[in-house]
Formats: structure tokens, sequence, C-alpha cells
């Protein structure tokens, strides 16, 4: 059964000379949440925009439920509910009445429990949207976006200028959409937010897809160090391919990609001391495609 | 679905319509009371001092525009009240796709399920509603003013030569002063071409603040450049006027489709003459744009502007 629900075909987006996009293909299955990770510039933001429908692609084609992103728009909009990286709202209104108006557009929304996020998240509805600082409004968008039953949620950096509380309620909310079966994508800077709350996670490294994970998978994944005291037994050949090892004079630093029996087996022999076991996380998959030099391929290592 | 919209619109306008139309009904008001103030006795007497080319700046005849017809006509060619009325287009036609961007609202109003199209003829729809309160409000500070207004006539005796009728004013002698009511002299009704003409006018405005909106992403600069628009439009009727050479000058601009105190002159000589495509000179050779054809055009370019407007914005990348 397919139950992808977004679906990308080698989407490109470029201004003028800079390609912010590139040829990035992707599938979102169904109730799923979805990390988009990437520094600033990566591509994120035109990622999730293409998908709104807000800007043209240059070439490719995105479609969300069998609905093309562009041409389809407003039927698009009528499953998505997106919250903006910088969401601003009109100033010149109480809290309260954005929320009826945005509740108003959508016939899926309800005010009710709209006011119900925002009580979470401690957020004084009778004020003016002029005078709330930046958190307040990033908390006043965020039940806009969440005020409704859409089955797609779009969420470019939630957490951003929000206090520690209410950032933990934000991941809640979107775990608790998850349990609803609803759809979730996710972009955001901080690991450890995509760790806690996406099943699979995308890196974007200026404008290219570079990687896809499942968290299930990198969970599965660890990192052993060690002191070396004496020369290192050989790779067995069925783990050659399969580790990523960082050799130095006195110390070792080994990566699986996920079963380690046959590692330690190996390793069991080894002159190893004051050994460490710890799964690879989030922030090494990161690091290896923004910051390649920290890990070195065993082949960089015995060259 | 548009309701929450009209509202959206309503609320973001209302302060500043409440303004202009205080302003121009304020204005429309002051302006007849003004004319009321000095009789046409007097009038004619400061005009018949002013230099004889002068008249080239005034499109219709001197005699009529003494007047009380004439001079309250004169209100729908005061700078004053163009600007403010075509303030209202402009303001508001700015503010539909560049101001929503200025102010970064654009993205989350735009991810909602609303069509593009729905969102700028929503918007278009309101601003030109309101352009029409405002013609009406304008023309009832102008009817106000002349039901409340009476004037001071002064007739000097005259002497009649009884064969042929002819009256001959004896003004060494002292005037009669009385007092009649600007009412009886002047029909409210025939200023209806020339509230059309300022709303047509003001409409093109309108297209074109909308049509600078949809292609720009900051509200000053689609204001500024909306703003330099209509002033080179004014002065390009102002050169027109002023130099027998550049006459041609004014028909290259939007004031040169607008000449409500023509417009109603000639509705006052043939009640027909608002429905002419065309107009004709005393020959009877093709004299230009009739008030029909002018508003027309008018309203031509403003829908051009705001149908070129919608398809920008329509395609436009947002966000």
């Amino acid at each position: 059964m397919n139950n992808t629900l977004v679906q990308t075909n080698a989407l490109t987006k470029r201004f003028g000379k800079f390609t912010a996009l590139d040829q990035c293909s992707l599938e979102i299955p169904q109730g799923e949440v979805f990390g988009l990770l990437g520094p600033n510039g990566a591509g994120k933001s035109t990622l999730i925009r293409l998908l709104l429908g807000l800007i043209n692609p240059t070439s490719g084609s995105a479609t969300i439920d069998g609905l093309d992103c562009l041409k389809q728009r407003v039927d698009v909009h009528e499953i998505v509910s997106y919250l903006p990286g910088d969401a601003r709202l009109y100033s010149m209104m109480r809290g309260r009445s954005v929320l009826k108006l945005f509740c108003s557009f959508r016939e899926d929304a309800s005010l009710k429990k709209a006011e119900q996020i925002a009580e979470r998240m401690e957020l004084d509805l009778s004020r003016w949207v002029g005078l709330m600082s930046t958190g307040m409004r990033q908390k006043l968008a965020i039940a806009v976006c969440l005020g409704n039953e859409a089955p797609l949620l779009v969420l470019d950096e939630p957490t951003a200028n929000l206090d520690p509380t209410a950032r933990g309620q934000v991941m809640q909310m979107i775990k608790e959409a998850k349990s609803e079966g609803r759809t979730v994508i996710f972009s955001s800077h901080v690991l450890s937010e995509i760790e806690d709350t996406c099943g699979q996670v995308a890196i974007l490294r200026s404008g290219q897809l570079v990687h896809r994970e499942s968290m299930e998978n990198l969970m599965r994944q660890h990192r052993i160090r060690a002191r070396l005291t004496g020369e290192m037994p050989e790779v067995p050949s069925e783990l050659v391919d399969k580790l990523s090892i960082k050799l130095t004079q006195d110390s070792i630093q080994i990566e699986t990609p996920g079963e380690l029996a046959g590692v330690l087996k190996w390793l069991a022999d080894a002159p190893l001391e004051d050994v460490y076991v710890q799964p690879v996380g989030l922030r090494s998959v990161y690091d290896k495609f923004h910051h390649e030099s920290t890990i070195v391929s065993q082949t960089e290592a015995s060259a | 679905m548009s309701n929450p919209l009209v509202k959206k619109y309503l609320t973001e306008g209302l302060l500043l319509f409440i303004g202009i139309a205080l302003g121009v009904f304020i204005f429309s008001w002051f302006r007849v009371w003004v004319v009321g103030e000095l009789d046409t006795a007097q009038f004619r007497q400061i005009i018949d001092l002013l230099p004889k080319n002068w008249r080239q700046f005034a499109s219709v005849d001197f005699d009529w525009l003494v007047s009380y017809l004439g001079r309250t006509s004169l209100t729908l060619d005061e700078p004053m009240l163009v600007m403010l009325v075509c303030a209202w287009g402009l303001v508001r036609g700015s503010d539909v796709v560049s101001g929503e961007m200025s102010r970064g609202t654009m993205e989350m109003l735009i991810s909602q399920p609303l069509s593009r199209r729905k969102l700028f003829l929503t918007h278009a729809k309101l601003t030109i509603l309101f352009l029409g309160l405002l013609m009406g409000i304008c023309w009832l500070g102008m009817t106000l003013g002349i039901w409340f207004c009476s004037v001071q006539e002064s007739t000097y005796p005259e002497f009649r030569i009884p064969v042929v009728d002819y009256r001959i004013p004896l003004r060494f002698l002292p005037a009669k002063t009385e007092t009649i009511s600007m009412a009886s002299e002047v029909n409210p009704l025939a200023f209806l071409p020339g509230i059309m003409n300022l709303f047509c006018l003001a409409f093109c405005f309108s297209g074109f603040a909308a049509f600078c909106s949809s292609w720009d992403r900051y509200r000053w600069r689609t204001l500024g450049i909306v703003a330099t628009f209509f002033f080179v439009n004014a002065g390009m009727k102002i050169m027109g006027m002023g130099s027998q050479r550049l006459s041609w000058v004014e028909n290259c601009c939007l004031f040169g489709l607008y000449s409500p105190a023509e417009s109603i002159e000639a509705a006052q000589r043939e009640p027909w003459s608002p429905l002419y495509l065309l107009s004709y000179d005393a020959d009877g050779a093709l004299a230009g744009l009739g008030s029909l054809g002018c508003w027309l055009l008018l309203l031509a370019i403003g829908v051009m502007f705001y149908w070129v407007g919608m398809r920008i914005f329509v395609k436009r990348d947002l966000g």
C-alpha cells in the first residue's frame, strides 16, 4: 500500500544564479514526523515554501496527497497547516482576534482548540499583537497553526524564540499530532528536538538533500572510543565495508552502522583500554555532512 | 469564506476611510460656503481683472464659470479634494500585496485556503466600494452646502428700453442687496457627471497602485512610486494647459481625462451629453472624448492595471 503523503521530484529553485534548492527528491509517508535539518541557507524554508506553493519551482514538481503543490495550492492549503519561520501577525489586533480571524479561514479550525493551545503555552490573548514580545507572537502563531485538524502540519522552526517550558509544550503537541495520525514536517536547528520527535530526518546542505535517515536506524548506530595499547588486529572482512574507523597512534574511534555483536567480538581480543560505547546520535550525522573533517573514513585514515 | 477577509480589510482601512471621508465632507461643504460668501457680481469683477491668458487654464467658458453652478462645480477641480479622494485609492491599492509583505503577514495569510485571486479581488472590491462611498460623501457635502447656504445678490435698478426690452443696470445708483438660498440657483444633481469623473480618475489611480503593489515587496517604495506617478500626471496636465506648444502633453496623462467642470457645463447645455463618447466643437468637428468616453477610458485603464496586477500576484513568488 502506498501511504506517501508528500512527494517531491527533482524539485529545484533558483533565485537568479543562486540555487536555493537543487534536484530534491523526497517522499514522506503519512503519519510520520519528518525532520528537516540544515544550517541557515541550506534550503529548508525554500523546500517548505515550494511545498506550500508560495514560490514557483524552477523545475521539478511536488505533490501533497496527490495534489500538485503549485497548480492546486488552495486544495493543498485545505490539508496543510503552516507555521512560517518568521511568523508575523497583525499588530493592530488582539491575540484572540487573530485566532478568530485565522480560524474563520479554515473549515477544520476550532477557536476553542486554538485557545486551549494558547492557554497551554500561557499566552495572554487579550494583549495587542503589537505589544507582544517575539516569543509571545511565536506562541500565537503556533496556536493559529495547531488550532485545526489539518492532516499535515508544516512547522518551520517552531520553537525559535520560545522559553523552555513553551518548547516542551510544542514538542509535546507535535507528539500528540503524531499519535492522532497526522503528518508533521518539522524544520529545526535544535538536534535534540529532532531526535525526540522525528521518525525520519533529512539533511540539507547548500540546497541539496545530502542524507536521509530513519531515527530508528540512527539509534542502532554506535560509536566506540578506546585507548590503544598495542597494534590493532586486522578488521574482519565482513566488517571492512561497514565500519568507519579513525585511528591515531594511541586511540581509536569506530562507528558502527547497526549490529554490535560482530564488532564487539572483534574488539574483544584487541589491545584496548578505557572503552566507551555510545549511540552515534544526530549530532554526528549532522557533523558528517556539515563538518566532514571531524570524521575521517577508513580509507582516508589509512591513506 | 471571504467574509473574514472582508472584515479584515474593513478593519485595516476603516480609520483611513473615516479620516478621508471627514476631510472630503468638510472640504466640499466649506468650498460651497466660500462660493456663497462672494456674490456673482463681485466675482465677475474679480474675473475681469484676471489677465486674458489665464483663461486658457480653464477648460470651461468663463461666463459659465462666474455662475453659482460654475463656481461650485470647481470644487471638483480643487487639488485638495482630488488628492484626498485619490489618496484613498493610492493608499489602499498599494497595500494589497506589498503592504502585507512589508508587515511580514503575507506568508501566514496566503498559506490559508484562500486563492490569491480572491484575496486580490476582495481587496479591490472594497477599495472601489469605499471609493464610491467617498464620492457619495463628496456629493452630500456639496449638496448640504448648497441647501444650508444663502447668498447675497446685489442688483442695481435697471432702465428698461420698452420696444426692444433691453435692460441697462444703473450702476451709479445704490445697489439693492437681497438674500436668496443657493439651492434656488444650483441643482445638486448637476454635479453628478463631475462626481463620476472623479470616481473614474481615483479608480484608475487605485488600479495603478494595486498593480505596483502586486510586484513590489516594500510598501514605502510602492507608495513612493504611486505618489510620484500622481504628481507627474498632475504636472503634465498643468504643463499642457500652460503652454500651447506643449498642449499635447495634457493628452498623455490621466488628468487629461479629468475635467469635471467641463462635463457639468456640457450637461447643462445638453442633458444627454454625459452619455456621449465623443465631443464636437461648435463647427461640428471632433474635439476629443466626450464625458462617457473619458470615464470609460479611465475605467478601462484602471481595470487593465487591476487585471495585470492580479496576474502578477497569482504568478509571483511570495515569502
